[in-house]
């Protein structure tokens, strides 16, 4: 999946890079023009601007995509927790923003790390923000927060805002299919989901091993 | 503006006209290339001052491109412009001789830049 997505943020970039040029190849003809009485000049350079921007929010999204395809398809490595979050909260601002809810990240202080999968802990930790997403009201916000604890790594998944009452969100929850599929990814990866014990959070837990 | 001429190589018929274009109106002597084979034999007739190279082409890959023009003429100065962008690429590439390794899509000011200082090693 690394190597397929990796062909298309190049190809992605190619197109960006295509665009980019063009427009401000226009830009510099207008420029170079500007003597010359053209009563469309303003509404012209606007429009370019827009398409330079939007070049660059293109750009954004395409290095996002990037990092996540140079994971490691199949292999294991040290990942650091602070950086899977941070590239998993990056990939998913479209989906959660869909959902009318934001993603962010706390790092922490003391970086975890582990040995691990890179593509299938992304997976696991996308999945496990979408089914607190799937269940929460517009405006809310999800917050990933790695922890090194003795023994295990964890990144806590903290949801806010209009939640209703916590026993029913953890139900709904917990009763959904994205649950279900988070279950059998933590099994494969050897880890496990703990509920904390009050407010509406979850840690999804992983043996540490091979950490530096 | 220091005068030297570049060699423009990319597979990406599209992007590498504007660009050429756009650096022609800024006094800079420029030439296409295609794909790695007919930048070789470009170099071969009559190397560039600098070359702007992508990695990614069908045929012969920059890199290689980079190898053999490096070996024959170590004068010319290799600025890599890519698309794929991964560190493993970027850390051969300089070990190979690039003189940089930039990222697609590239601010036209700062490619220039880079040619002007990469003009100063030719």
């Amino acid at each position: 999946m690394g190597r397929v997505t990796a062909a298309f943020t190049h190809e992605m970039k190619n197109v960006l890079a295509i665009i980019k040029e063009s427009g401000g190849l226009m830009e510099d003809l207008l420029l170079m023009s500007r003597d010359v009485p053209f009563p469309h000049r303003e509404r012209f350079m606007r429009a370019l601007t827009s398409v330079q921007d939007q070049v660059r929010r293109g750009v954004e999204l395409s290095s996002r995509l990037n990092g996540f395809a140079h994971s490691p398809d199949q292999c294991e490595a040290v990942v650091d927790l602070n950086d899977i979050a941070q590239q998993v909260a990056g990939l998913s601002q479209r989906p959660a923003r869909l959902k009318g809810v934001e993603v962010r990240v706390d790092p922490a202080s003391e970086a975890p790390q582990l040995l691990i999968s890179s593509i299938r802990l992304q997976m696991a930790v996308f999945v496990a923000m979408e089914c607190c997403w799937n269940q929460m009201s517009k405006g809310g916000t999800v917050r990933l927060r790695p922890e090194k604890r003795p023994g295990e790594v964890v990144v806590e998944i903290f949801c806010e805002g209009d939640l209703g009452e916590r026993d029913d969100f953890v139900d709904r929850v917990t009763g959904s299919s994205q649950w279900e599929m988070l279950r059998e990814i933590m099994t494969g990866l050897g880890g496990k989901i703990e509920w904390s014990l009050s407010g509406f959070s979850f840690f999804v837990i992983l043996p540490s091993r091979g950490e530096e | 503006m220091g005068k030297f001429k570049v060699l423009l190589v990319d597979d990406e018929e599209e992007l590498v006209k504007a660009l050429a274009e756009r650096l022609e109106l800024r006094g800079i002597q420029q030439e296409v290339a295609l794909n790695g084979e007919q930048a070789l034999q470009i170099v071969q007739d009559g190397p560039p001052d600098i070359m702007v190279l992508d990695l990614k082409m069908p045929g012969i890959d920059g890199l290689e491109v980079l190898r053999r023009v490096k070996r024959a003429h170590p004068r010319v100065q290799v600025i890599i412009m890519t698309g794929h962008g991964s560190e493993h690429d970027e850390e051969i590439a300089r070990r190979l001789g690039a003189f940089d390794y930039l990222q697609k899509p590239v601010d036209i000011s700062e490619l220039v830049k880079t040619m002007n200082r990469a003009s100063e090693m030719t």
